[in-house]
Parts: C-alpha cells; sequence; structure tokens
C-alpha cells in the first residue's frame, strides 16, 4: 500500500514537470518581444539587445525553462506585464473567492447528485429514474454561462432573493457569504451536479444486479441499509473517481461563472489576462489550477485502496 | 387468448401463437420507434444544419449590419427576435452563428478522433511509444481543457479556425486514451492473436482485426467531443477569447448582450437557448448510439466502472445480446466484439487447430496472398486436431 502510494506520488512528478514545459511553452511562443516592450517606444536595436541579454532572453530554451523552473519552485511565477506586480501576489490576494466558491460548489454538488444517483437507480425504469436523468442530460448540455443567466434572472432579477453579483468575503460575515455565493454556485455545479449522478446512477445499477445485493435483501436488510452499506460502498470507486475528473469542470467553470458575477476571483484574473494578453498571469494561473487538478486525481487515486480493500496494488 | 384456455390439453403446440415471436422492425422506422429520442435530436440537427447552410435566406439581413435608430427593440415582424445594443438583427445574427458552433462542433469532432485514433492506437499496439505518448497525453489531460484552449487561443490572432485548433488539441487525449484502452484489451483477444499467427503485418492487424472492433466506443466519444466542442466554442467566445467580433457566435452574441441583461435578457437567452439545445441534442445521440451499440465496452470504458467487469460468460448468449444488434446494423460492424470473444473464439480454434493446406477462410484477403506463411505456421501447430468437428 505504501510502495504504491510512493509509486503513484512519485509518477505524478514527471507529468507535473511535462506540465510545467508546456506552460512555459506557451510563453516562450507568445508573441511579442517582452525585451521591446520593456525598452519602451525610443530604445536603438543596441539599447534593446543589450535588455534581452540582461533578461536572458537571448538564451536557448531549456536554459530559460530551468531558470524559470528554478524560480517556480522558489514560489516566483514572474510579473504581470500589465500592473508589473509580482503574479504569486495577485493569485494568492484571489484565492480566497476562488477557493470558497469551489469548496461550496463541490460539497453541495455531492450531497445533491450522489442521492439523486441511488434514488435514480433504485427506482431504475419509472419516471423518477427517467426524470432524473432527463435533467441529468439536461444539466450536462448547459453551458454554465447559460445556466448562470438563467439562475439569476429568475433568483436575482424576477424573484430578488439573492444580490445579483458581487462577492462578500468570509470575514465580513458567513451570512451574506453564503448569499453571494449561492448563485455562483448554482451555475457552476449544473454541469458537476448531472456528471456525478449520471455516475452514480450507473455505477449503482451495476451493483445492484451483484448476488450480495440479493442475499442482503434475503436477510431481511432494510432498503435503507442495502442501498447505503451494501450498495453504495461497492460503486464508491467510480463516483469517487469522477468527482475527481469534474474537477477540471469546476476549474474551467469558474473562469466563466467569475467573469459573469463580476466575481474577483482567479478565474477573473485569467479572463481579464487573456484580454491583455498578460502572459505571466495567464501562465501562472494555468499552472496553479492544473496543478491543483492533478493534486486532486492523486488523492482520488490513494484513496481506491481505502474505499475498497479489494483493490490492492 | 380465450381460445389458449379452451385447447388446455394441446397448449404446447399453441405456445407458438401465445407467444408471438418478438418482430424487430428493421430500417428507419425500427431505429425510431427504438430510440425516439435518438431520431428528435437528430431532426433537431438536421434542422439546424439547414438553418446554418441556408442561413442567407431565411429572412435574414446583414448579421453585421448596425441601425442606430433601432437599438435593443423588442421582437417584431420585421425583427422576429428583436435587436441588439448596436441595432443589428438578432434573428439574423442567431441564424449565422448557427454556422460558427456547427463548424466548430463537428470539424473538432472529427480532427481530435482523428489524431487520438491515431496516437491512441499507436501507444496501444507498440509498447515502446506507449509511455512517451501517453505521459504528453497526461500533461496535456491535467490542464483544465478550457484553460489550454484559452492559453492556445490567446498566442493568436482570434479566429474560427485558431479556435477549432486550440478545441481539437485540448481534446485529442480523451479519444487517444479511450482508444489505447481499447486496443489494449483487444489485442489480447484469440483473434488478434490467429491474426498474428497467420502472418498479416501490424498495419493489416490494426486496420482489419483490431480497429473495426474499436469503432462503436470511439464514435460515442466523438459524438461527446462535438458537444463539449461547441460548449468550449461559446464559452470561449463568451470570455472574448473565441471568434472575432466580426463572426457572429452564439457565444459572441451572448458576450455582447451583457450589458443590457438586465432590461433586455432576451438578447441573452435566445442563443443560450439555441446553445443549450443543440448540445442536447448531440449528447441525447451519443447516448442513443452508446445504447444502441450497448457493448459493455463502450458503457464499461466510457463510465469508467471497467474494473468490476464480468466474464464473458456470465451470460447465456440470449436476450441480453437483442439489442446490440441494432448498433451492428446501424454500423455494419463485423460480427465480433469483445463481448462475442467467446462465440468467435470456439469458432476459431476449430479452424487453427485443423491442418488445411490451404488458409481458412476467415483469413482475410490481404493475409491469403501470404500464403507460403500460413501454411508453415499451420504445420508449426502440429499434425491437426482429429477431436475438433469441423463446422
Amino acid at each position: 500500500m505504501l510502495g504504491f502510494a510512493l509509486r503513484r506520488i512519485l509518477l505524478t512528478v514527471p507529468v507535473m514537470l511535462l506540465v510545467a514545459m508546456l506552460v512555459f511553452g506557451l510563453l516562450y511562443l507568445a508573441p511579442g518581444d517582452p525585451a521591446v516592450v520593456f525598452a519602451g517606444d525610443q530604445a536603438t536595436p543596441e539599447q534593446i539587445a543589450h535588455i534581452r541579454s540582461h533578461m536572458g532572453l537571448d538564451r536557448p530554451f531549456l536554459l530559460r525553462f530551468g531558470t524559470w523552473f528554478w524560480n517556480l519552485l522558489h514560489g516566483d511565477l514572474g510579473t504581470s506585464l500589465v500592473s508589473n506586480v509580482p503574479v504569486v501576489g495577485m493569485i494568492t490576494q484571489r484565492l480566497e473567492l476562488t477557493l470558497s466558491l469551489m469548496v461550496l460548489t463541490l460539497v453541495c454538488s455531492v450531497l445533491i447528485a450522489v442521492p439523486l444517483g441511488i434514488v435514480a437507480a433504485w427506482k431504475r425504469g419509472t419516471a423518477i429514474d427517467r426524470g432524473i436523468m432527463a435533467l441529468g442530460v439536461a444539466g450536462f448540455s448547459m453551458p454554465v454561462f447559460v445556466l448562470a443567466y438563467c439562475a439569476s434572472y429568475v433568483l436575482a432579477i424576477e424573484l430578488r432573493w439573492l444580490p445579483v453579483q458581487g462577492y462578500s468575503p468570509l470575514s465580513a460575515g458567513f451570512g451574506p457569504w453564503l448569499r453571494s455565493l449561492i448563485l455562483p454556485a448554482i451555475a457552476l455545479g449544473g454541469g458537476y451536479v448531472a456528471l456525478i449522478s449520471r455516475i452514480s446512477r450507473a455505477s449503482l445499477v451495476e451493483v445492484l444486479q451483484q448476488d450480495y445485493i440479493r442475499t442482503a435483501r434475503a436477510k431481511g436488510a432494510p432498503t435503507r441499509t442495502v442501498l447505503l452499506r451494501h450498495a453504495l460502498r461497492n460503486a464508491a470507486v467510480p463516483i469517487v473517481t469522477v468527482i475527481g475528473l469534474g474537477a477540471g469542470l469546476l476549474i474551467g467553470g469558474a473562469v466563466v461563472t467569475e467573469t459573469v458575477f463580476a466575481l474577483p476571483g482567479v478565474g477573473r484574473l485569467v479572463a481579464d489576462a487573456i484580454l491583455r494578453r498578460d502572459y505571466p498571469v495567464i501562465q501562472g494561473v494555468v499552472l496553479l489550477f492544473s496543478f491543483s487538478y492533478m493534486l486532486i486525481n492523486l488523492l482520488v487515486d490513494l484513496l481506491y485502496p481505502l474505499l475498497d480493500p479489494r483493490i490492492r496494488y | 387468448m380465450s381460445s389458449a384456455a379452451a385447447s388446455l390439453p394441446s397448449i404446447a403446440p399453441e405456445l407458438p401463437e401465445i407467444m408471438e415471436p418478438r418482430v424487430q422492425l428493421r430500417g428507419l422506422i425500427g431505429m425510431v420507434s427504438r430510440n425516439p429520442s435518438v431520431a428528435i435530436a437528430l431532426v433537431v440537427i438536421a434542422i439546424l444544419v439547414l438553418a446554418a447552410l441556408f442561413a442567407p435566406w431565411l429572412g435574414t439581413v446583414d448579421p453585421l449590419a448596425i441601425d442606430p435608430t433601432l437599438r435593443s427593440r423588442l421582437p417584431s415582424v420585421d425583427h422576429l427576435f428583436g435587436t441588439d445594443a448596436l441595432g443589428r438583427d438578432l434573428w439574423s445574427r442567431v441564424m449565422f452563428g448557427t454556422r460558427v458552433s456547427l463548424i466548430v462542433g463537428f470539424s473538432v469532432a472529427i480532427l481530435a478522433t482523428g489524431l487520438g485514433v491515431l496516437l491512441g492506437a499507436i501507444s496501444g499496439y507498440i509498447r515502446a511509444a506507449d509511455t512517451l505518448v501517453m505521459r504528453l497525453m497526461d500533461a496535456v489531460i491535467s490542464i483544465p481543457s478550457i484553460l489550454l484552449a484559452i492559453a492556445l487561443v490567446s498566442l493568436t490572432r482570434p479566429s474560427v479556425s485558431n479556435v477549432i485548433i486550440a478545441i481539437t488539441i485540448a481534446e485529442i487525449p480523451r479519444v487517444a486514451r479511450l482508444v489505447r484502452a481499447v486496443v489494449l484489451s483487444l489485442r489480447e483477444l484469440p483473434y488478434v492473436e490467429a491474426g498474428l499467427v497467420s502472418g498479416c503485418s501490424t498495419a493489416q492487424l490494426m486496420r482489419r482485426h483490431i480497429l473495426p472492433n474499436a469503432i462503436a466506443p470511439i464514435i460515442v466519444q466523438a459524438t461527446y467531443i462535438c458537444a463539449s466542442a461547441m460548449i468550449l466554442e461559446a464559452t470561449l467566445s463568451f470570455i472574448g477569447a473565441g471568434s472575432p467580433s466580426s463572426v457572429p457566435s452564439w457565444g459572441n452574441i451572448m458576450a455582447e448582450g451583457r450589458s443590457l441583461w438586465q432590461v433586455r435578457p432576451l438578447i441573452v437567452l435566445i442563443p443560450a437557448a439555441f446553445l443549450s439545445i443543440t448540445v442536447l441534442a448531440v449528447n441525447m445521440i451519443g447516448d442513443g448510439l452508446r445504447d444502441a451499440l450497448d457493448s459493455r465496452l463502450v458503457k464499461d470504458l466510457l463510465h469508467g466502472a471497467a474494473r468490476c467487469r464480468r466474464s464473458p460468460d456470465a451470460f447465456p448468449d440470449g436476450e441480453r445480446h437483442q439489442p446490440r444488434r441494432s448498433g451492428r446494423e446501424l454500423f455494419r460492424q463485423p460480427r465480433r466484439d469483445a463481448r462475442h470473444c467467446r462465440r468467435v473464439r470456439l469458432w476459431k480454434v476449430r479452424h487453427v487447430n485443423v491442418n488445411h493446406a490451404a488458409a481458412p477462410p476467415w483469413i482475410d484477403e490481404e493475409c491469403r496472398t501470404d500464403r507460403i506463411r500460413w501454411s508453415q505456421s499451420a504445420r508449426d501447430f502440429g499434425s491437426g486436431d482429429a477431436q475438433c468437428p469441423r463446422q
């Protein structure tokens, strides 16, 4: 078990390195010469060449990557081309919002989606099942921003229950914080709920056909025990897998949700950076999101043997 | 029924009448009656394709024509969906926007599937390439697809073809991983070994034995990629990194309608509805195909439940194979697939062990040209097997 965990963690390292290289390659390929920008309008070619060699832009790719990576390991992602502020500072400043939004969405989605999947699998073939699955397909087909506008039209503009946009930090109180995040969480969670409930249903339907479920029923276990203890436990691996894989949806969705609801988060940061072609910022955020996505899935992989002792490595 | 009850003693001869044979409708009508949701979805897509093709003749005006006197009007006879903040006709913009969505969806599905199949087949079949290709795919897939697409588009000028390239790159790993998994499971099957023994080259094996059997999950995956490409394109356009504003796309229209969102929600809601319905239709086709091609391979691979795959002998050939027939008719799949390995194997083993001088009929035409090698390997098998009954 320990050996497996160690091997799995070590396997992540080269992939992370490769991701870092891809993301660095992005900046490397980016059009526009930072030296020209840095030198200003009145610079002579000699000055530009001097600045270029001073900034190390004339060195080979691998050497530049090495320097960049070394800085990355020391927590330095460079400075923004637009505001000249360190990228790390810009990100940490906005991290609270994005993290609260994602964690809230993740927890709520799982709490809604898994029971939906259980009910659909239990009532398999009935109108309830078909209804839930139709909702699932619809939720999966609705882009984040469509859901965002529909939800905010109904809940904020027509009913006026929730603020249309804006964020209230957790330090200003739990109530306002939650109220400001409900709409974005609905928008962000729609596709995620659909995905998890579909997989939960598929996985549970598979498990409910097993002999040990019949045995459990035959010995008189109540339906709730059968569903939650016998079936769900055994159906957990695909569900947890998709919760991890679906985190990618949350990350991508955060960019859009934060734009729609004017939330000053990391996703908004990258959306703005694209319009301004602020490559170091794009690079930093993409790197951050990719690494967290990989770590989430690493965690999921490490969870497998705990969820299902039959899995041995 | 009453006549059956009256003649109870002779019930056995009447059984066929009581239990009428299940008639499976064939052709288009049969397919529609079995999968009404797929039929509806196909009709929706057909209408959209027609709308995209004939957009200039559907009562549209120039989707870019600005009219300051007609800004943000409500729907009327002249302007079916009203006008936007610059006085552009929304109906025309939405109709022309259909083109972008469909082009991006279909081209990404085709390109990503083609390249993904190539990479997946290479890494599934050639061990040396496996680690390299798959680590690269792992790296690409660890970057959430929308972020990767954003980053790639930000490198270039926004244009529809750049959007297609960016989304394709982001989607390739999904196909490649799937194909690799299928190839890995198929290459262990007896008929592939038999092909190998009979002297097929790797390319022949790939083309004649492995890829035809992997086609079902690939097609299903392609429809899902088409749907997600449409969503990605709209998302990119929405945040301003997709189609340029000179090309109306549903994402663009919504992005430009944001400023009037609280006053004229229709400008955002109409393209949103079009986008959702289109993606829904494509997803429904994907679901329908998945059910029609009901091979466990498709379900296991797409649903990640491969862990508890049952042995092929768990079900006797019978009812469980019924629904798959429609799928095979749909795609003219060969009568072998992963679930049928038992049937195929029995049939082939009989032949492999018989010491024919000529190649048995199941050897493909191309392999048969290599007859000397075949009879050589047949001799290597030993002096035939008398216990195996000939078919």
